[in-house]
């Protein structure tokens, strides 16, 4: 009982007056979704952060432990999850430190980390000739070439290369679109299924 | 601009005719498999299971950053879905994979998914936490920081499945660098253009084929019913896209 029914129960009935909070003009609805039931789902989520953050913990100490390789990065991340906790525990989010960890570190690397994807995305696009010449692999490493000329080039030649980066965008904004409402049909159906209690991913089937 | 309410409206609409198709087809083939089309992507990350455990090593699944509050829910729960037959097997030969997540709620879910994985196969003492890991909350440091587990070794397959967006190619090339084998697929235009260049093909899932993993896995009568209904409702969808633009050529209105 508390382990199938009550969870399917809820999940089904929050699931059902979110729903409705969103396709339904009813204010109280919207009230019900925005300052109750979403509060307590932030709520969760900050629990469930909490959790996450001791699980990361403990596999990065039992990986210290272990005979595995790349130790310093274990032992690197423990340090500085413990460092910054601390420092928002002892000054809050907007201390000057935790503020300074925040501009000096953690932006920088993240930035570092994006300009890494760039690069391996570049060399992936550039190896895809050589692993498969598929029509679609040719299409992709054209219109690729394309997209990467007309953002470079544009200001030498605009009248050529905007017609062009025009009819680029005209047929990548209507298959962005197609992808996009394939996909929120997709959701419809698996949210239909968690609601109606036929697929129930947070308790025993 | 079009009315907020009849927005609304329309969106219970759509709902509402999707419940509707969808309980008519369960009931038609209520005790028999309904005609689907084939989605080969989801019964071959089940067959990675027996590869690895021949080799002796692991299959490594990243389930992204799809938060279970946020817009990406149900892409996470499809991803479980999909990967619903990996996790039994793993589970049965006591082989769990190495599960990382982006995002605190998705690494509960996940967590509770391998661990029932294990009980239906009545070994629950058997199953090791560590199994399902919480990486980090930014997308990027989560895809460097699981690109790192591959370097470890002992990973011989790696499963990128869920929301992602270009940071799933540090994942995978980082797998293509060590030969590791990579499948999966994602739903976002910007994942996929970043999977496309680094996935064979038949090993990619690509947008809405994401939420046809339970009915390719589980071969369930509603999980094909909901499939059917989803392609039903494109072609609906198709068809009036094309008469809105007819209508809009013929002067009759439109945008």
């Amino acid at each position: 009982m508390f382990k199938r029914v009550l969870p399917t129960v809820v999940a089904m009935l929050v699931g059902i007056l979110v729903l409705l909070g969103y396709v339904l003009p009813v204010e109280s609805l919207t009230w019900l979704r925005d300052i109750i039931l979403l509060r307590w789902a932030m709520v969760l989520a900050a629990f469930a952060l909490f959790v996450a953050y001791l699980s990361l913990l403990r596999v990065h100490v039992l990986r210290l432990t272990s005979v595995r390789k790349n130790k310093f990065t274990s032992l690197l991340m423990i340090l500085s999850a413990l460092g910054v906790l601390i420092l928002v525990l002892v000054q809050g989010l907007e201390g000057p430190l935790a503020q300074q960890v925040l501009t000096a570190v953690l932006i920088p690397g993240e930035s570092a980390l994006l300009a890494v994807t760039a690069v391996t995305l570049i060399v992936a696009g550039m190896r895809i000739l050589r692993a498969r010449r598929t029509a679609g692999a040719i299409v992709f490493v054209v219109v690729a070439g394309i997209i990467l000329l007309t953002n470079v080039a544009y200001s030498v030649y605009p009248e050529v290369l905007g017609i062009l980066r025009q009819s680029i965008d005209v047929l990548a904004t209507a298959g962005m679109r197609g992808l996009v409402m394939g996909i929120a049909l997709g959701v419809t159906l698996t949210g239909l299924r968690i609601l109606l209690g036929i697929d129930r991913p947070h308790s025993d089937e | 601009m079009m009315n907020q309410t009849l927005l609304q409206l329309m969106a219970l609409g759509v709902i509402l005719v999707a419940a509707i198709a969808f309980a008519l087809y369960g009931i038609r083939y209520r005790d028999q498999s309904p005609p689907t089309r084939p989605v080969p992507v989801f019964p071959g990350l089940t067959d990675e299971v027996g590869r690895v455990a021949e080799e002796g090593v692991f299959v490594h699944v990243a389930l992204g950053n799809g938060s279970l509050i946020g817009d990406d829910a149900m892409m996470s729960v499809a991803a479980l879905q999909g990967l619903s037959g990996l996790l039994g097997l793993s589970a049965a030969y006591d082989t769990p994979p190495l599960i990382t997540t982006g995002d605190p709620t998705l690494y509960l879910l996940a967590s509770d998914w391998m661990r029932r994985a294990y009980v239906r196969t009545g070994s629950a003492d058997l199953y090791k936490s560590a199994a399902v890991q919480f990486t980090a909350a930014s997308p990027v440091t989560y895809a460097a920081m699981a690109a790192t587990y591959l370097s470890d070794g002992g990973i011989g397959s790696n499963v990128v499945l869920g929301a992602f967006t270009q940071e799933v190619t540090l994942l995978t090339t980082a797998a293509e660098r060590r030969g590791i084998h990579s499948s999966g697929g994602t739903a976002s235009p910007q994942g996929l253009g970043a999977l496309y260049p680094t996935l064979d093909q038949e090993q990619l899932v690509m947008g809405e084929d994401m939420f046809a993993g339970s009915a390719a896995v589980s071969q369930r009568s509603s999980a094909l019913a909901s499939l059917w209904t989803q392609d039903l409702l494109r072609w609906l969808v198709i068809a009036g896209i094309l008469g809105t633009a007819l209508l809009s050529l013929a002067g009759l209105g439109g945008a």
